[in-house]
């Protein structure tokens, strides 16, 4: 037993110290950066906190069901939590225990199966669950706060935690051991992504068409009745989320006493689960990961084999057809970037979500619509909103253009090819699917509006403008801060070139909106001062003035300056 | 094609090259030898463009590399030593991408990218997506793009590494017929001797990055004052400090 427990700590050890000498050299290297995030990070939890706090208290008003709120939404949150948890761990299951790279070495050693798989465990416990803790403790310190709860409350929060996520990591184990025994691991955790996203992406829209900011309303209290009781199935008997409401909430009410068993019951299970999980992963260890060896190499082969059976070259040949057309640098750049997008499951999967956005976009203004604003207002709120979609939308697909070329960027560098060229194809490629999506939005969403026809043009011309300035800002942003040894194409925009971009490319619409205003203003009103409509010459010069430096500010200013930043770069 | 002078390249404190001078002769394979951290492949990422000189210039065909660099860069066919590639494209689409970047016409570079993938044996995985490949077979593949635009000048960093027997023949020789051909010039960096030996016209041996030797094997052999019967490893670690291996050997048991 010590054997084994030696073992696992000196297999714990390679992380550990990789991930404090991490944050060392980060601490060292970039202080205000790491101080940046940090803060970044306690004020979105602030936030939640801050949130819950006011959502609570604003439920505890509430005349005869007040008080029963608070401990249905408990139970909701917690099972909202313990379902990401699933979702989050069975997915690094795939990638901890099955496809890291330093399980070559690991099992060419005589090292114990035990040991290994829970040293595993551990790590992909701790990496899938510490954003839902950092996130998720705030609101039940906000429960805290509003119910003046005593030591005791924070004391079982703090007690009954981690049983609570070890259920959930004990559970995904064994689902991805059981999936990668059964099918191969790539496989199986590109098919979770996709259910999981086409759940979330369901699950948003139906409760968006529910509307639950009404809920608030004192007149809709039936409804909230209702809405509640549509979570009623989560109130099963065996479910842990009930045992930590009931082990938690009386706590919060100073009746400690009966929350003592539903609080065993969660340790006992998670220990349990424990034990399961660890006899189930390691009897499937060693045959899962040899399976998991096997279909990377099958799956790959077989997909390209599929690909030409199913007359994938015939699309092939069209695609670089489509791109000798174009001019040969952008065409092959097109060609390249399609073909290698649409083979990364992580980088496509998004599609959907950009569906779903769209979707809920056109939604929120028949909403909107329904709510009696003059038509005029929502124009220009449209206008804003639409902007910071599209910022959004181009902090995922276009900041990343340049680092997606990867390690394999020397093959652009070391070919005939200027990097002005090359940011100016990125450019490309990026602005006309992205103005192809403004241009919907804009048009969509005027006709459920219902605006004159001359305010969609404007409309439209504004929005290319916008989009071209963001395209222009996320490409060039994108090429100052690269990250061209990231693994994984999501993790591009968390680091500060992102936030940079989001912050820059937000100022830029607001800013250029603003510009915007005054001359659509004179535009709306030019029917009721026929004589006159431009009664104020030095706004309507002023703004037109800002709306052209901005748009070729925006286009210029960060391709330079990201020019610059690939030429100097050193390999 | 290729003409060095007084090149420095600093990392900080650290000099990589230091005052390099160095001058390979169109039509011939030029070795460049020397231990792990001798400047190799620093020297050669300044040929390409791929990373700027502290001092000194590098031409290639006449054309300073510094201000001229797209125009060097069309003569010029690189294969780096580690395959970093588009790892989710197929082995033909990769190289119709090369030959986008290149300028080339999409039907002459479908032939060629099929001849290629043919004399690099790489036909069979030609519609395989390159994540699927082995190191050798990256490495053809890298080969293969380097001499689609068939480049006046072949820079290689460590030509063998990943290759079977087969594979290294194979390179060797179109190599050679490369360089026979009149067409082009070779220069490469390398540890494996035997392949120097055999494939170079010329060496330069680099140490610490500074040039200790250079020339034929035979004027190798007369700098390091060897009868003419010493192999050229055995004057490579006289030049690069082999003593120091022999030493840390004494008293080690595996």
């Amino acid at each position: 037993m010590i054997e084994q427990l030696r073992i696992f700590s000196l297999l714990l050890g390679p992380k550990t110290r990789g991930f404090l000498r991490l944050a060392r050299t980060r601490e060292h290297r970039h202080p205000l950066r790491l101080l940046f995030f940090v803060g970044l990070g306690l004020v979105f939890a602030m936030g939640i906190y801050l949130g819950s706090a006011w959502f609570l208290r604003q439920c505890l008003q509430v005349e005869l069901v007040g008080v029963l709120i608070p401990r249905k939404i408990m139970s909701l949150v917690l099972l909202i939590l313990v379902s990401i948890l699933l979702i989050s761990t069975t997915i690094s299951s795939f990638s901890i225990f099955y496809l890291s790279d330093d399980l070559v070495l690991l099992f060419s050693t005589p090292v114990p199966l035990g040991p290994l798989y829970y040293a595993r465990f551990l790590e992909m416990t701790l990496h899938a669950s510490w954003m839902v803790v950092f996130f998720g403790l705030p609101v039940f310190l906000a429960y805290g706060a509003v119910y003046s709860a005593p030591a005791d409350f924070y004391l079982l929060v703090t007690l009954l935690f981690p049983a609570f996520i070890l259920i959930p990591a004990a559970l995904g184990a064994i689902i991805a051991a059981v999936l990668t025994r059964l099918f191969s691991a790539r496989r199986s955790r590109d098919l979770l992504i996709v259910m999981v996203l086409a759940g979330f992406v369901f699950l948003y829209l139906v409760l968006r068409a529910m509307q639950p900011e009404k809920l608030l309303e004192e007149e809709s209290f039936g409804t909230l009745v209702e809405f509640l009781q549509m979570f009623s199935a989560p109130e099963s008997r065996y479910l842990p989320t009930l045992w930590m409401t009931e082990a938690l909430y009386p706590t919060l009410v100073q009746k400690p006493v009966s929350g003592a068993l539903p609080a065993l019951g969660v340790w006992t299970t998670a220990a349990a689960l424990l034990a399961v999980s660890g006899w189930v992963g390691t009897a499937l260890y060693r045959n899962a990961y040899a399976r998991a060896q096997e279909g990377r190499l099958r799956w790959r082969m077989g997909a390209g084999k599929a690909r030409a059976a199913a007359g994938g070259r015939v699309l092939g040949d069209w695609l670089d057809r489509l791109g000798n057309l174009l001019g040969r640098l952008t065409g092959s750049l097109l060609v390249k970037d399609i073909r290698v997008f649409m083979r990364d499951t992580s980088q496509w999967l998004q599609l959907l979500l950009l569906g779903a956005l769209a979707a809920v976009y056109v939604l929120n203004f028949i909403y909107l619509k329904v709510a009696n604003f003059s038509w005029f207002t929502l124009y220009t709120v449209n206008h804003v909103l639409m902007g910071l979609v599209i910022s959004g939308i181009a902090v995922r697909f276009v900041f990343p253009a340049v680092s997606l070329e990867g390690r394999a960027f020397w093959i652009v560098r070391s070919a005939p090819v200027r990097i002005r060229a090359f940011l100016h194809s990125k450019l490309m490629i990026h602005f006309f699917p992205l103005a192809a999506l403004a241009v919907f939005l804009s048009v969509l969403s005027c006709s459920v509006i219902g605006i004159p026809l001359v305010f969609v043009v404007v409309s439209v011309a504004l929005m290319l403008a916008m989009t071209l300035g963001v395209c222009a800002l996320g490409v060039g942003i994108g090429a100052l801060h690269p990250r061209f040894t990231a693994e994984n194409p999501a993790k591009i925009p968390t680091g500060v070139g992102g936030v940079v971009f989001m912050i820059t490319s937000m100022s830029f619409v607001i800013v250029f909106l603003l510009a915007s205003f005054y001359p659509t203003f004179v535009l709306y009103t030019a029917p009721l001062r026929p004589d006159n409509p431009v009664h104020r010459p030095f706004w309507m010069f002023a703004s037109l003035a800002i709306l052209i430096l901005l748009g070729a500010g925006a286009a210029w200013i960060p391709m330079a300056l990201g020019r610059r930043r690939l030429q100097k770069l050193e390999d | 094609m290729i003409r060095i002078e007084d090149l420095t390249k600093r990392f900080g404190s650290f000099t990589a090259v230091d005052n390099l001078n160095l001058h390979v002769r169109r039509g011939e394979v030029f070795g460049f030898l020397g231990p792990n951290g001798a400047g190799k492949t620093t020297t050669m990422k300044i040929i390409i463009g791929l990373m700027r000189p502290t001092a000194g210039r590098v031409q290639v065909a006449g054309m300073d590399v510094g201000s001229e660099s797209i125009r060097t860069r069309r003569l010029i066919g690189y294969i780096p030593d580690h395959p970093f590639l588009y790892e989710k494209l197929s082995g033909r689409e990769f190289l119709l991408f090369i030959a986008g970047v290149y300028g080339m016409d999409l039907t002459a570079a479908r032939r060629r990218a099929g001849e290629l993938l043919r004399l690099f044996e790489l036909e069979k995985w030609t519609n395989e997506l390159i994540e699927s490949y082995s190191h050798g077979m990256k490495q053809r593949l890298i080969m293969a793009a380097a001499l689609l635009h068939r480049p006046e000048l072949v820079v290689v960093d460590e030509p063998m590494v990943g290759l079977d027997p087969r594979g290294a023949v194979l390179v060797k020789t179109i190599f050679k017929n490369l360089c026979t051909s009149g067409s082009g010039t070779v220069f490469l960096s390398t540890h494996t001797l035997e392949v120097a030996e055999e494939l170079c016209d010329r060496v330069a041996i680099l140490h610490l990055g500074k040039v200790v030797a250079q020339g034929s094997m035979d004027e190798i052999r007369r700098q390091a004052g060897d009868d003419g019967s010493g192999r050229l490893q055995e004057l490579f670690l006289r030049l690069t400090g082999g003593a120091d291996v022999t030493r840390a050997l004494q008293g080690f048991e595996v």
